[in-house]
Order: structure tokens, then C-alpha cells, then sequence
């Protein structure tokens, strides 16, 4: 069967596609969109975050069959050049460490900051509790989130 | 894809120069791409007329921010306008210095090193320019990527580079002194986060050379187990599977893509012949070492009298201390890409011990070195798992017997059960005290896979030790994880410590300013003998964090020191635990450390807080078990890590300091657990001696 996958605002069709194939691998290894990372596989660490007509999944257990017919927006496409408050902030709070979580980690806060524009720590303790950062760069993460909160409420 | 096998370039003069031990040749090999015209006068520095200034970063890139870093360093002192210049990741070369993430050594080492490097260009680049200008090389200064002359002359480094290629290396450059540093000391943004933050950076597991396919790795689930027999017949006719092959006792499953590997890979029927380690048990290994700890079988240290000390003492306790397996758990698991074409190999890794793939890809690829080109892309953390070249190797073994480029990539469960180990300790103590609780009698009994040949810091407190030991097998692939040794031994001496202390009706803090050699301490306590170290800079620490802690003053939390000294940096740490509960296991940690020279304070309060919070989360949570010699973990649902709700708010001051610079990406893990189970003590006036604390 043909998929036809709506990605950062380009259309792609999955030739011959397996359905049950995560669309975590159909982004990395086919259209080789690999800044959604993969860490764990089964929905543990939030590292492979993606957003589903702007709400936040976890890429490695969503089938690509059910990703067709969505807008899926990866953090490749959340921005043409990094200008989006969010990505802003990372950068001013000077988040990433090793970095490998943090795309997985923007594309949460992006949707936290969606639904709550000015989240409390309670708030952001529940958001965020599904992205690991092995190397531990929750305390930036936490002051990042307010700094994009900050931003997109000027 | 084309791609040209290890192309040479003629640069330069091909002469070789040797500045403290550092050889700074001409070799192009893994060097930037270069029109041909640059002024390359070593590894480290490129610069082209068009394309502007290259900066080689010798160092893996694991998130201890090295990349901008070096290139701090670097720049300052050539004089260059750290805006304004391209970062370029080496590969292995033999002429770059140390090029390993590890040891937390990268900036200890090569601050000298690459200081000369980036003056000897400096000084050549003022020294062709100066001739142009009509002046002496005296009256020129670099800055900003400019020579400037007091004349009021001026020349790019872009134009300089043409007339800096044939003046000689000099063999003496000047080192600038701090005064003249224009980012060494300053805060420093990541250079990498632009990219980071929108997926561009690529990490080894991103690598996807053309028509590149993806390989699983079926292992042995018992360590050292062999590969008796499979059959992987109905695998073969799996969507997306293109090769099946084994190597070695390993069979690799290779499909069009990652999740048609792994799902492949679990049709494959094999049989393992297991050998002695199946028949390990993490209960059974338990009662051995409880066992053991209690009947040493040797004797292997001895200093004074032991048994009169101790039963002339004023006080005595005893002890025991248990820490588990862990394992490394880095993000981006461990990978590598590798393609064997035209004669050569190409290959893509993220791995920290570049000095150590340089001497031995020839051997694991069966080639030339010529015919070898490597890229380092970034590592998706580490924390001392890619100081192994395990996945290197069996990706190479893999790409040996296909034609086309293969990612190898561990996938969690792969990772978790295949990787390497902390292995498991178990210590217990006799200590006897004298007036003031002065150190007078130890007895150390360890029981662990092999012995720790150095008597631990603790031990050479005492004028009265005796250190006892039993092996116990471990049944796992033993490695170093961040701060190796350490992060088990400053848990069990720093817990002691408290302990004599508070048997001793002592302050912690107090204790440990006396026993660091703190004159007025030790004169409050009345020792009679001198104390047993002098560490003035671990004095100020423990002072520092007393102060900024407010230590013992708010009667709702129970508060925890701990110290440790390493990779040539002191740390000194009190965590506050709140006496009712509280939503955070440990709500706040003050931190303070001595760490010599600082490059760049961002980058040091970013390595000194992940390394608090990393230990805090093995401490809470991290235990591998054993049964029939499996790993019975295998996802971050069982094998926890810290998460969002739970890190402490952390407060570091770092000492100002002129000493050289020294480690840090380890130095504040070790006493981070102590800290914890003494704050722990603190506030529930119980002792924890076994971790993890929520096993």
C-alpha cells in the first residue's frame, strides 16, 4: 500500500509502505529527517518527540498509518532558522549538553506552552516528566521553558 | 556519493614541530577541506583567504561543550574573532595531541598545547604581515581576526594568511599572559546550539551515507556465552531484510531499515551455549559477597597496629556498605556506520577514544591506514560506555561482508544487556576513634570482582589500617563509568566520615575541615597529632557551601557534606533534604568548587550540576540484576533514570583561582551520593548504607 504523509508542510508518499512501521524510523531512516532521535523505543524517554497536528507524540510507538492524512511536524520543520521563542530560548539559557534529547525535549515544551502559556513548576514537572536528559540539564530546561513563556506572551 | 580516500594536500612546510610534547606535523588527512591556498600552519588552525578561519577540534565533542571550549582557547590566543570562525571536527590522527573524551583531561592537557599551536600561527601570521605593512613584527598586535599596526596599518588574517604560509614555525612563540585573554574566563553560549535546537547537528547515529542499510546484532544474553547454532530462515523472508550474517558468536540482522532489523532480529532462532557465567544470580553473587565481606580470604594491606588501636579506642563502629551493577545508559546508544568500497572503507562513529581507534582501525578493518577515512560526528553522551570500541569493531565486521554502507546500532534492550558495567562492591568497616573523634584504627574489608590495588583515601587517614579483600565474579562486562572507582569509593568513605563524626558527637563540617587540615578546626578539636592532609583550597569549600547552605540553621531539613578531590579539582557539597516528605527526593544542593583556571563558567556549571544530578538519579534509582546470568533489565521502564519532577535546585560558586585549568566533567559526581544519604541521616536519624536507595 501508498501512505501519503503530510511532513513540515511537504506531502510525501510511503511507497510499498509497512504500516506498522513506527514513524519514528519512516522520518530518520527513509526521508532521513534525523533530528527526531531515537533512545528507547517504546515511549520512555520522549527523545524521538514529534508534534501530530501540534500536539506532542512519541514518534516510536505511532504507527505511520496513523500518522497519514495528519500535519506532522518534526523539529526540523518547527522553524525555517531556529526563530521559534522556544528554540530562542534553549539557545539563551544555553540548554543542551550533549544535545541528543533536546529536540525531543523542545518539541514538549512546545506543546506544553500551547495549551498552558504560563506554566508553573507543577506544571512543567508534569509536561516534561516523559523526556529523559541523560546528561541532566533539567534545571536550563525548566528556566528555558519560562523564557520562551516570557517571549511569546510580548 | 563520492568521496576521496584520505586525499593528500600539500601544505605548508612539511616539516614536523615539537611544543611540549606535542607534535604539531603537516599531515592533511581528516584536516578541513582547503582550496589549497590556506595558511596551515598545524592541525589546529586553517586559515583560506576565501573561506575564513577553520579551527580543528582535536577532542570527541560528548556534551562537555569541548567544542567551544578549545575553540576559546584557540582563538584568544591567535588572536581571532570567535564569531567569525568555522569549527571542524578531527578525525583520529596522530599529530593532534590527546584526542579522547575521558579522564576529564581534555582542557588539563591541552591548554598548553593548544595555546602554542594557536601563538606559533599568530606569530607567524604578524610576522607576514608586518614585512607588507613596513613595520617590525614588535610594533603589530593580532586581534579580532586583524594585524594591527601602530602605524595605524592594517591587514585581515584572510590577507595575512598568503604571507604568513612562508615564514618559519617559530619554536618559541609567546604565550599571552591572562590579562591579554579576550574570551578565556568569560561566559561563552554553546557554538553548537543553533544547531542542536534545530536538528541539524549531526550525531554517529544520524550518519545515512547513500543507500545505507541498518543492522541489529543478536549477542549472547550471558556474558562470554558462545553462538552454538540459529537459524534465521524465516527471518530472511522478513519485509525489508537484506542480509543475515554472522561473525564471530554475533549475527548480525541487516534491513532497509532500523525497525525491520529489530523486528527481523526476533525471528531469528538461536541457540547460545551459556557456559559458567548462566548460572550467575544476583541473589546467589548477594549472599556470596555478604558472605565474603564477612570471612576475608586475604590480607593485603598493612600499616601500625590495627587490633591494639582499636581496642584502646575511645569509640568504635562498624559498618557495612553495599553499591549495585550500573550500567552507562547514554542516549544515543552505541553505533557506527561503516562502508567498504573502492578498496577503502569509510566509517562514521561517535565514539570518545579517537587516540585509541588512530592506532588500531587498521587492525579492525584490515586496511591500510591510507585506505581508511573516519568521521567523528557527535556523541549523544557517553559517560565512559564509548571509551570502548566494541560497536566500532562490529560494525566494521559487518560492512566486511556486504557492499553497501551499514548503520550497526544497539537499540535499548541491546544496550542495557549487552554494555558494559559498574560492577558491584560491598565493604565493611572497623573503626576505631580517639579523643575528639581523632582517627585512629581502620579495618577495610572489600568484596568485589578484583581488588583495588590502592588503599582508598580514607585508608591513609589512619596511622592503624589493615585492608582485607575477597574476589567475588561479577558475571558482566566490566567497564569505567564516569568517575570510575571514585563514584563507589567517595559513597563509602564519605558516609564513614559522617559517621565518625557524628559518633564522635562531632559537626561533619567541622570533622571535615579538621581532617583536611583546617588550623583552627583542628585546635577546636584539640588533636594532639597533626591532621592527616593539608588541603587549603577544600578548606575554603567546605566553608563556602557551610555559609551559602546555611548550614544546620533551618530545623525543617536534614543536611548532608560531602567532599571529593580529583582530576585535579576539589568539590564540596551539602544537599538539604526536607525532614517531612517533600515532592523532590533532595530539594537544593549547594556545590562548591575549586577547578583552577576557568575557560568558560557556562560550560563548568553545566558539567558541575549534570554531574550532582546524574548521580543523584543512580543513587535513587540505578541496579542491574542477574538471573541465570541474563540482565533482567531492559528499558527506562525498569532501569530508572532521574526525570524533570525530581532534580534539585543546584547552587554552584566556583573558586576563583590562576592555577592551570583542571578536570571537571567528573568531579562533582562522586560526593553527590554521600551527600545525599548523610542529608538522608540528617533528617531521619537512620543510617543508608545500600544503594540504590529506592531499589
Amino acid at each position: 500500500m501508498n501512505l501519503t504523509l503530510r511532513i513540515n508542510g511537504e506531502t510525501h508518499t510511503y511507497e510499498d509502505a509497512n504500516p506498522a512501521m513506527p514513524l519514528l524510523w519512516f522520518l530518520r531512516d527513509i526521508l532521513g529527517l534525523t533530528g527526531t532521535k531515537y533512545g528507547c523505543g517504546i515511549a520512555q524517554c520522549g527523545a524521538c518527540t514529534v508534534h501530530l497536528n501540534g500536539d506532542a507524540v512519541r514518534s516510536c510507538v505511532l504507527p505511520v498509518s496513523a500518522a497519514a492524512g495528519a500535519e506532522v511536524t518534526t523539529i526540523e520543520g518547527l522553524s525555517y532558522d531556529g526563530n521559534h521563542p522556544v528554540q530562542k530560548a534553549w539557545v539563551e539559557e544555553d540548554v543542551p549538553q550533549c544535545g541528543y534529547c533536546q529536540a525531543g525535549q523542545i518539541m514538549s515544551a512546545c506543546s506544553l506552552l500551547k495549551s498552558n502559556p504560563n506554566p508553573s513548576d507543577d506544571d512543567i514537572d508534569r509536561a516534561m516528566s516523559g523526556n529523559i536528559c541523560r546528561c541532566c540539564t533539567y534545571p536550563r530546561i525548566r528556566k528555558a521553558i519560562k523564557n520562551a513563556a516570557e517571549r511569546m506572551a510580548s | 556519493m563520492s568521496i576521496a580516500l584520505c586525499s593528500r594536500r600539500d601544505f605548508v612546510k612539511a616539516t614536523g614541530l615539537t611544543l611540549s610534547g606535542l607534535i604539531i606535523g603537516f599531515r592533511s588527512d581528516g584536516a578541513p577541506a582547503t582550496n589549497g591556498s590556506a595558511f596551515q600552519p598545524n592541525g589546529f588552525i586553517a586559515i583560506d583567504p576565501q573561506d575564513g578561519i577553520t579551527l580543528s577540534i582535536a577532542c570527541p565533542e560528548i556534551g562537555q561543550n569541548i567544542r567551544t571550549t578549545f575553540a576559546m582557547i584557540l582563538a584568544d590566543e591567535l588572536g581571532a574573532d570567535l564569531d567569525q570562525v568555522t569549527l571542524h571536527q578531527s578525525s583520529p590522527r596522530n599529530d593532534l595531541g590527546r584526542q579522547t573524551a575521558g579522564g576529564s583531561g581534555s582542557v588539563r592537557t591541552q591548554f598548553v598545547p593548544l595555546r602554542e599551536a594557536a601563538a606559533a600561527a599568530r606569530e607567524m601570521l604578524i610576522a607576514g604581515a608586518a614585512q607588507k605593512l613596513g613595520v617590525s613584527a614588535s610594533q603589530c598586535k593580532a586581534e579580532k581576526s586583524m594585524i594591527i599596526a601602530q602605524n595605524g596599518g592594517k591587514m585581515t588574517f584572510a590577507e595575512a594568511a598568503g604571507l604568513a604560509r612562508s615564514v618559519p614555525v617559530p619554536n618559541n612563540p609567546r604565550l599571552k599572559p591572562n590579562s591579554e585573554f579576550s574570551y578565556i574566563g568569560k561566559a561563552k553560549h554553546c557554538m553548537d546550539s543553533l544547531g542542536i535546537v534545530t536538528g541539524k547537528v549531526k550525531y554517529g547515529a544520524d550518519a545515512l551515507p547513500e543507500n545505507c542499510a541498518f543492522a541489529i546484532v543478536l549477542r549472547s544474553p550471558v556474558y562470554q556465552g558462545k553462538l552454538r547454532n540459529y537459524d534465521a530462515e524465516a527471518a530472511k523472508q522478513m519485509s525489508g531484510v537484506k542480509d543475515i550474517v554472522r561473525f564471530g558468536d554475533k549475527i548480525a540482522v541487516i534491513a532497509t531499515d532500523t525497525w525491520s532489523a529489530i523486528n527481523a532480529s526476533k525471528a531469528v532462532k538461536v541457540r547460545w551455549k551459556n557456559g559458567a557465567n548462566g548460572n550467575l544470580d544476583s541473589a546467589t553473587l548477594a549472599t556470596e559477597r555478604k558472605n565474603a565481606v564477612q570471612n576475608p580470604k586475604q590480607t593485603v594491606f598493612k600499616k601500625g597496629n590495627f587490633t591494639n588501636a582499636y581496642a584502646g579506642a575511645k569509640t568504635t563502629l562498624e559498618t557495612e556498605f553495599v553499591v549495585p551493577t550500573i550500567t552507562h545508559v547514554p542516549l544515543e546508544p552505541p553505533n557506527c556506520t561503516a562502508w567498504y568500497h573502492n578498496g577503502g572503507v569509510e566509517i562514521w562513529g561517535s565514539c570518545q577514544v579517537l587516540n585509541r581507534l588512530y592506532k588500531d582501525l587498521p587492525k579492525m578493518t584490515g586496511l591500510p591506514r591510507d585506505k581508511v577515512k573516519y568521521h567523528q560526528l557527535r556523541i549523544g553522551g557517553g559517560f565512559g560506555r564509548k571509551l570502548a570500541t566494541d560497536y566500532v569493531e562490529e560494525a566494521l565486521e559487518i560492512a566486511k561482508q556486504v557492499n553497501y554502507p551499514v548503520k550497526m546500532i544497539f537499540s535499548r534492550e541491546d544496550d542495557i544487556r549487552n554494555g558494559r558495567f559498574r560492577v558491584p562492591d560491598q565493604y565493611k568497616f572497623r573503626v576505631g576513634l580517639g579523643r575528639n573523634g581523632y582517627p585512629e584504627a581502620i579495618e577495610e574489608t572489600s568484596v568485589r570482582r578484583a581488588l583495588r590495588k590502592k588503599p582508598s583515601e580514607i585508608v591513609r587517614l589512619f596511622r592503624n589500617a589493615e585492608r582485607k579483600f575477597s574476589g567475588v565474579e561479577a558475571g558482566l562486562h566490566a567497564g569505567p563509568l564516569r568517575a570510575p572507582n571514585h563514584n563507589i569509593t567517595s559513597f563509602v568513605e564519605q558516609s564513614l566520615i559522617n559517621m565518625m563524626a557524628i559518633k564522635a558527637g562531632i559537626d561533619p563540617i567541622d570533622y571535615q575541615l579538621a581532617l583536611h587540615g583546617d588550623p583552627d578546626a583542628v585546635s577546636k578539636l584539640k588533636w594532639k597529632r597533626g591532621p592527616m592532609k593539608q588541603q587549603s583550597h577544600m578548606c575554603d569549600l567546605l566553608k563556602t557551601v557551610r555559609k551559602q547552605s546555611g548550614w544546620k540553621q533551618d530545623s525543617r531539613y536534614g543536611y548532608g557534606v560531602a567532599t571529593f578531590s580529583g582530576y585535579g579539582s576539589h568539590c564540596a557539597l551539602v544537599a538539604l533534604i526536607p525532614k517531612n516528605g517533600g515532592s523532590r527526593p533532595v530539594e537544593k544542593v549547594f556545590c562548591a568548587v575549586h577547578c583552577g583556571q576557568v575557560i568558560n563558567p557556562l560550560g563548568a556549571h553545566a558539567q558541575i550540576e549534570g554531574g550532582i544530578i546524574d548521580c543523584l538519579g543512580a543513587t535513587l534509582y540505578q541496579k542491574i540484576t542477574l538471573q541465570e546470568g541474563r540482565v533482567q533489565e531492559s528499558n527506562f521502564h525498569d532501569y530508572k533514570l532521574l526525570r524533570m519532577p525530581e532534580h534539585p535546585d543546584v547552587e554552584v560558586t566556583i573558586a576563583e583561582s590562576n592555577e592551570a585549568p583542571q578536570g571537571l566533567g567528573e568531579v562533582s559526581y562522586p560526593p553527590m551520593a554521600a551527600a545525599t544519604t548523610n542529608a538522608l541521616h540528617d533528617a531521619r536519624g537512620r543510617w543508608f548504607t545500600e544503594l540504590p536507595l529506592r531499589g
